[in-house]
């Protein structure tokens, strides 16, 4: 039974800084370690937070190499870690083009930069472009590259499978692991059972462990594919359980890769925390408009009752594990943007359910 | 010394408002949303040129704290069809059947249907319930305008009853489908404000006004009433720029390059068609429909679901 935590940090333009907390005071690996995480991922988002020096091994080499002497001498503590490998720049652009191989690219420095500095703790990289979109010939990585006519589309989603294939490939002969952690966002399984909607049965073998981001907490609509076009329909918790049966039931089945762990990513933000949403009067990324719902007076009552809805949706991702498996996934990833407190409340909040949420 | 105070209630709303207004919209310093546009592939018809169009809508969405561009929905896919001279916006469902052009529209609305007045603790409240209506039409290009050739009302109730009502026959979106051939045109030379090309006779156009040339990708084409120029680069620009206001195509006009202007597929309807256009979705649906899923439960029914609802906050709160 593994624990996976996300642990965000940001390149500040001279070095880089944690971004994690418990409440206002910086956390440590052993925070970590206390609310029941036994795997951390050390990432920023899809790399728009990671220094980036220009396309290319060498810079990847070099820009590798700094990250994770920075991991070595920052991340202290007895953890199991994966380090990110950035797919984007700070202006969302691609770093390289994967449609050009792996060999020279700066995908393959960054790996190569990160595994010259010896750290017995790292165990392996996660990729970090999450559109589940990728592998398809809808992937928004072609609008930022450029590539649009239909026959390059194609041409460039084989290209780019090869790529994850020799990433995987080149990360397992080093001795680590590759996961991914891909986002469905609010697109139903209609959508996840096209082939040019969803990269996931595509690529998802080459990875060790993939967690499905349902994408439940962040959004109250969900697209569907019905009878030829799209349909606009709202994210209820039956769309919820049909998502987590589709990872559970289908997934495996397209992939069909014993060695792959397919779980889900349980998801909440400091939405859920009263502390939050009383300062900021604003949501960070919960399905419901906090302005809308408690504006313009954010009374206590208002904000608390927010925050039990918030914390509600987030609890439900443990009765729809339970729906569909009869018990929670074995393995599973954690969301919770940067505050651990948010975690320690939905601790709180699912024992008064008789549930453990970590 | 209240009037005063008014004055300032109302400049702490004004402020309030506008603050609302800055962070509901999800922008930043650091994010800004957005749409991008690209052509994907060009067929032709007739001397008609279809061009497939994909659009992505990014918003900006706060994670691990930071605004991050996030994509909304799924890619959509458009439609322009042109001779050259006029420019029409089909839509997102195209296709060919046996060789034929087929567009399918679908509109939806919530309409309301019945008012009806309960008594809640006493008091007497009034709901609207509302029906969903959707509106299914296929239409068929017969090379000079598009024919009505059938239309589908769905009509869905809160109860989960649902009424067809059809003309025509009823078809499958999926069964659409277009060429993999796709045409790539010839490239476009922007050389000091003019724009060079060869396709069949060499050809030196001035630049559509007001539009910087050397950032587009352009290529030509050759449809039945002239020129189009069509742009294969992607097309940034902030969020709600919808298809009219992009360089995405352009027609030839006395020597000069212009944006095309894009018509809505209604407005290329053929004047006499087979059966009657739908005047509104909001028309009451009659009995003849020809497939009744199941009765109606009645009012009574939908009116029992909205009390369950409002005794179930009542008690979670």
């Amino acid at each position: 039974m593994l624990r996976f935590s996300l642990w965000w940090v940001r390149w500040n333009g001279s070095d880089y800084e944690s971004r994690m907390t418990v409440g206002s005071r910086k956390a440590t690996v052993e925070d970590f370690r206390e609310r029941g995480f036994d795997r951390i991922v050390i990432l920023s988002g899809e790399g728009r937070g990671i220094k980036y020096s220009g396309s290319g091994y060498g810079n990847g080499y070099m820009d590798g190499l700094h990250f994770a002497h920075w991991v070595l001498s920052n991340i202290l503590g007895d953890v199991k870690y994966y380090i990110t490998i950035p797919f984007s720049d700070k202006n969302g652009n691609l770093r390289d083009n994967p449609a050009n191989g792996f060999d020279g690219s700066y995908w393959r420095g960054w790996i190569d930069g990160v595994l010259n500095v010896y750290d017995s703790r790292r165990i392996g990289f996660y990729w970090s472009y999450e559109s589940y979109l990728q592998a398809t010939i809808n992937d928004p990585a072609l609008g930022v590259l450029g590539v649009t006519n239909n026959n390059p589309k194609e041409q460039y989603k084989e290209a780019y499978v090869q790529f994850i294939e020799d990433m995987s490939n080149y990360t397992h002969n080093h001795g680590q692991e590759l996961i991914w952690i891909p986002a469905t966002g609010d697109r139903g399984v209609t959508y996840l059972r096209k082939d040019s909607f969803d990269g996931i049965p595509t690529i998802g073998s080459y990875f060790d462990y993939v967690f499905v981001q349902p994408n439940y907490y962040q959004n109250s609509i969900c697209i569907e594919y019905i009878n030829g076009y799209k349909q606009t329909l709202p994210y209820s918790y039956e769309k919820l359980v049909e998502k987590i049966r589709w990872v559970y039931e289908e997934l495996p089945r397209n992939i069909n890769n014993p060695n792959t762990t397919i779980s889900i990513e349980m998801e909440a933000d400091r939405s859920i925390l009263y502390e939050y949403i009383s300062k900021t009067h604003r949501e960070e990324n919960f399905r419901e408009s906090l302005i809308e719902k408690c504006g313009p007076r954010f009374t206590r009552e208002c904000l608390l009752r927010y925050t039990y809805e918030a914390k509600e949706i987030a609890f439900q991702y443990i009765t729809g594990q339970k729906d569909v498996l009869g018990k929670k996934y074995e393995d599973l990833a954690y969301y919770f943007s940067v505050d651990l407190g948010a975690i320690d409340e939905m601790e709180g909040f699912s024992r008064r359910f008789g549930d453990k949420y970590v | 010394m209240i009037s005063m105070y008014k004055r300032l209630s109302f400049l702490f709303f004004v402020m309030f408002l506008l603050f609302s207004t800055f962070f509901t919209t999800g922008v930043s310093a650091n994010c800004s949303p957005y749409e991008l546009y690209s052509v994907d592939s060009v067929f032709k018809l007739d001397g008609w040129l279809l061009i497939r169009i994909s659009h992505w809508s990014y918003t900006c969405e706060m994670i691990a704290g930071e605004w991050m561009p996030v994509l909304i929905d799924i890619p959509d896919r458009y439609y322009l069809f042109t001779d050259g001279n006029k420019t029409i916006l089909l839509g997102s469902t195209v296709g060919f059947v046996n060789g034929t052009l087929y567009v399918l529209t679908v509109t939806s609305a919530r309409v309301p249907y019945q008012n009806v007045t309960i008594a809640i603790e006493g008091r007497p409240h009034n709901f609207t319930l509302l029906k969903n209506v959707t509106v299914k039409t296929l239409y068929q290009f017969n090379g000079l305008c598009f024919e009505n050739v059938s239309m589908c009302r769905i009509v869905s109730y809160p109860n989960g009853t649902r009424i067809n009502t059809c003309n025509g026959f009823l078809w499958n979106a999926s069964s659409l489908s277009l060429s993999n051939v796709s045409l790539t045109g010839v490239p476009v030379k922007v050389e000091r404000g003019r724009l060079h090309f060869t396709l069949g006779k060499n050809y030196t156009i001035t630049s559509p006004e007001g539009i910087n040339t050397s950032d587009l990708k352009l290529r030509a084409f050759t449809a039945k009433m002239g020129v189009v120029l069509i742009n294969t680069g992607v097309i940034k620009v902030p969020a709600g720029t919808t298809l009219e206001e992009i360089p995405i195509l352009f027609v030839i006009k006395d020597g000069t390059a212009q944006s095309a202007k894009i018509l809505k597929l209604e407005e290329s309807i053929c004047k006499s068609m087979n059966i009657n256009t739908i005047e509104s979705p909001y028309k009451n649906v009659t009995a003849s429909s020809n497939n009744k899923i199941k009765g109606i439960c009645g009012p009574g029914f939908v009116v029992l679901i909205i009390l369950s609802v409002l005794l179930l906050n009542k008690r979670r709160w």
